[in-house]
C-alpha cells in the first residue's frame, strides 16, 4: 500500500526501506522513553506554579523579544557607523583639501621613486630674454600673491592677474592662438566677477588677539603647508621638465591634423575638434557651464550681504554736505551714467555694438582661423558686464531685457538639436556636415553644421556668465532695499 | 626656454596649493586661479612647445607634426580654460565668515537624530501590550514597560556614548 501511495510522489524507483511495527529496544526508541519521562517528572515537579500561572510563556525564550533584539542591533550599528564616521568625516574644507593634495602627491611621487627621472634629448628652444623677464615678473607675482592674499584682496588679485596674462602671453608665444584668445577673455570675466563679490568680502577686524597656543599652532601648520607645496610646486616643475625635453611621441595628434580639413572642414584643427571630433564632449562641458552657473545663481538667492558691508564705502561717506559733487551717491541718481561717469558711460555704451560686431567677425571665422563660439560668447558677455558696471544694475535691466535663461535654455537645445539632426539623416549623434553655400551679394559662405554647434555654444556661454553676473550685480540692489535713501556722513574738513 | 616653463609652472602649482590650504574664503579663490594657470600651462606643455607652428592648416604644407604644434593638448586646455571661470567663482560664496573656523560646520544636526529615534521607539511600545485587564495582566505590563524603559534607556545610552 505504501509502496503504491509513494512511487508517483517519488517518481521513479522508491529507496530501501524498511517497514515495521516492532522494531526491538534501540536507540530511538529509548530516547522517546526518557524525553517522556523527563516532561512528566518536570511537570510533576512545577505543577504548582502552573496552577498560580507563574509562567506566561515558555521558559527563557520569553526573554528574547525580537523587538528588542532588532532594536538593539540597530542601535549599536548607528553607534558604531556614528563613531566611524567621527573618526575619519571632516565637514572642513581646509583638511579636505590637504588630504587631497597629500594623495596627489604620494600618487605623483610613488613612481618617481620606483623608476627615477632622467631627461629626454629634445633639440631646446633657444632662449629669449624678454620671456623669461616676463615671467619673472610673473613669478614674483604669483608668489607676492600667495602671501598678500590674506588681508591685502585687492593686491592679491591684480598679482594673480598678472599671473594669467602671462599664461596667455605663454601660449601665444608657443602657436596657440586659441588658447590665449579665450584665457584674455576670460581673464576678463573672471576678474570682473570676483571685483565684484569683493565688495561683500569683510573688511580686516585688527583688534583680534589670538591665544599664543593658537598662534604656535597656526605657525606648525604654516610649515606643514609650506613643505606640502613646495613638493607639489618642485614635482611638477621635475615632472613637465622631463616631458618638455623629450621628443613629441607618435600619438593621434597626427590624426587630427590630416582629417581636420578632410573630414572636419575647417582649417583651424582646434576648433575643429572642439566642435567636430570631439562634440560630445563639448556638448558636456556646456550642460556642466549651465548647472554651474545655475548654482550660483541659487547659491547667492538666500544671500543677503552682511551688515558690515552695507554701508557706504568710506570714500564716499567721508564727504562734507556743502560739497557740491555728484560723487556724492550714485545710487540715489536715476541714471549713474549723468554724472562723473558721462565720459566712460558713453564710451561703455557705444562699445556694445562694436563687441557685438568684433564678437560675431571672432565667431564667424571660428571654424578656419582663431576664434570660435566660446570666445564669442565670451566677448559679448564681457561687453554686458560693462554696461552693468558703468551704468548699474537698475539701470541696465530697466532697458535692456537679458534673459539668461533663456539664453541658456536656447543654447543648450540648439547644440543638441544639431547632433539629433545628424542622428535624423543616418550619421552618428554631432556628425558635422560642411557645404559651401553660394549668396547672391556675400559670395561663398562656408557653411558646417558645427556652425549651429557652435551658436548653441556661444549662447550658453553669453546665458551663464550674465546670469552669475547678475546673481552677485542684484546683491547691492537687495541691500539697500530696506534702508531708505542712504545719508552720507558729514564730517567738518574732510574734503 | 623649457627651464623657464618648467618653473613657472612649478611656482604657480606651488602658490596654488599654499592659498587653497589657507583659512579663508578669497585665499582659496585666489588658489584655485593660480592652481588652474599652473595646470592649464601643464598640459599645454604636453604636447611639444614650438614657436610659429599653428595648428592652422595653410595650403602647401603637408599636414603632419613636423609643420604644425600637436593640437591634442590645446583643445582640452582649452576646455579647462573656460571652465576657469567657474572654478573662481562657484566656491566664492560671501556669506562665509571669515575667520578661521569659516568651514567648520557646527555638527548640530546630531541631536534632533537621536532624539527622535528614541521617541520614535518609546510611542510605539506603550500602545502595544495593554490588552490583558487583570490584575496578573497589569503586573505584566508593569514589568514589560520595566524592561521597555530598560531597553530604551539602554539604547539611548549607547547612543549618546
Amino acid at each position: 500500500l505504501l509502496a503504491a501511495a509513494a512511487q508517483p510522489v517519488v517518481g521513479g524507483t522508491l529507496p530501501d526501506y524498511s517497514l515495521a511495527i516492532w522494531h526491538g529496544w534501540n536507540a530511538p526508541m529509548i530516547m522517546s522513553l526518557v524525553a517522556m519521562g523527563g516532561g512528566i517528572i518536570l511537570y510533576l515537579l512545577l505543577r504548582t506554579s502552573f496552577k498560580e500561572e507563574r509562567f506566561t510563556g515558555p521558559p527563557l525564550v520569553s526573554r528574547l523579544n525580537g523587538k528588542h533584539l532588532f532594536e538593539r542591533t540597530l542601535v549599536i550599528m548607528m553607534r558604531g557607523a556614528r563613531r566611524f564616521e567621527r573618526r575619519v568625516v571632516t565637514n572642513r574644507l581646509q583638511a579636505q583639501l590637504f588630504l587631497l593634495v597629500v594623495v596627489a602627491l604620494v600618487a605623483g611621487w610613488v613612481p618617481l621613486f620606483h623608476s627615477g627621472l632622467s631627461w629626454g634629448d629634445r633639440p631646446k628652444i633657444p632662449g629669449s630674454g624678454v620671456f623669461v623677464t616676463l615671467w619673472l615678473i610673473a613669478i614674483a607675482c604669483a608668489l607676492g600673491a600667495a602671501w598678500q592674499a590674506k588681508y591685502h584682496r585687492l593686491a592679491a588679485l591684480t598679482m594673480v592677474s598678472v599671473c594669467g596674462l602671462m599664461t596667455c602671453v605663454t601660449f601665444v608665444w608657443f602657436s596657440a592662438p586659441d588658447l590665449a584668445l579665450t584665457q584674455l577673455v576670460v581673464e576678463v570675466v573672471t576678474t570682473v566677477l570676483i571685483l565684484l563679490g569683493l565688495r561683500w568680502l569683510p573688511r580686516r577686524n585688527e583688534n583680534v588677539a589670538p591665544s599664543p597656543a593658537s598662534v604656535n599652532r597656526a605657525r606648525a601648520r604654516r610649515v606643514r603647508d609650506l613643505l606640502l607645496s613646495g613638493l607639489v610646486g618642485g614635482g611638477m616643475a621635475l615632472l613637465s621638465y622631463s616631458m618638455l625635453t623629450r621628443p613629441t611621441p607618435n600619438t593621434i595628434s597626427s590624426f587630427y591634423l590630416s582629417r581636420a580639413l578632410p573630414q572636419g572642414g575647417g582649417t583651424n584643427v582646434v576648433n575643429v575638434m572642439l566642435v567636430d571630433f570631439r562634440g560630445f564632449d563639448t556638448l558636456g562641458e556646456i550642460t556642466v557651464l549651465t548647472a554651474v552657473a545655475l548654482t550660483v545663481f541659487a547659491l547667492l538667492r538666500p544671500f543677503r550681504p552682511p551688515k558690515e558691508s552695507i554701508p557706504l564705502p568710506a570714500q564716499q561717506r567721508l564727504l562734507a554736505r556743502d560739497v557740491v559733487t555728484d560723487l556724492v551717491n550714485p545710487r540715489s541718481a536715476s541714471d549713474t551714467a549723468l554724472g562723473f561717469m558721462m565720459v566712460p558711460a558713453v564710451l561703455v555704451r557705444l562699445l556694445l555694438p562694436i563687441a557685438f560686431v568684433v564678437s560675431m567677425y571672432l565667431f564667424m571665422r571660428g571654424h578656419n582661423q582663431p576664434g570660435g563660439g566660446f570666445v564669442a560668447g565670451l566677448v559679448m558677455s564681457v561687453a554686458f558686464i560693462l554696461q552693468y558696471m558703468v551704468a548699474g544694475t537698475q539701470w541696465v535691466e530697466a532697458k535692456m531685457s537679458l534673459r539668461p535663461l533663456r539664453w541658456m535654455g536656447t543654447g543648450l537645445l540648439c547644440a543638441t538639436l544639431t547632433g539629433l539632426g545628424a542622428m535624423a539623416l543616418g550619421y552618428p549623434f554631432l556628425t558635422t556636415h560642411t557645404a559651401h553655400v553660394h549668396l547672391p551679394l556675400l559670395g561663398d559662405i562656408h557653411m558646417a553644421s558645427a556652425l549651429f554647434f557652435d551658436i548653441g555654444v556661444y549662447a550658453v556661454v553669453v546665458g551663464s556668465t550674465l546670469l552669475i553676473l547678475t546673481a552677485l550685480a542684484h546683491q547691492s540692489v537687495r541691500s539697500h532695499r530696506p534702508t531708505s535713501l542712504p545719508k552720507p556722513i558729514t564730517t567738518q574738513g574732510a574734503a | 626656454m623649457e627651464e623657464v616653463i618648467a618653473i613657472a609652472i612649478g611656482v604657480l602649482a606651488a602658490s596654488g596649493v599654499w592659498l587653497i590650504l589657507r583659512p579663508r574664503t578669497f585665499q582659496v579663490v585666489m588658489g584655485l586661479c593660480l592652481l588652474s594657470y599652473g595646470v592649464n600651462l601643464f598640459i599645454f606643455s604636453m604636447g611639444s612647445l614650438f614657436i610659429g607652428k599653428e595648428p592652422i592648416i595653410k595650403e602647401g604644407i603637408p599636414h603632419d607634426l613636423l609643420n604644425y604644434t600637436d593640437p591634442l593638448p590645446q583643445a582640452p586646455t582649452m576646455s579647462m580654460a573656460g571652465s576657469l571661470t567657474n572654478d573662481a567663482v562657484e566656491p566664492f560664496d560671501p556669506n562665509e565668515p571669515t575667520d578661521r573656523r569659516a568651514y567648520s560646520v557646527a555638527a548640530a544636526d546630531r541631536r534632533p537624530d537621536v532624539d527622535t529615534g528614541g521617541k520614535a521607539s518609546t510611542t510605539q511600545s506603550t500602545d502595544q501590550p495593554a490588552v490583558d485587564r487583570t490584575w496578573a495582566g497589569n503586573i505584566d505590563l508593569l514589568v514589560h514597560l520595566g524592561t521597555e524603559r530598560r531597553h530604551h534607556r539602554f539604547n539611548r545610552r549607547l547612543l549618546a556614548g
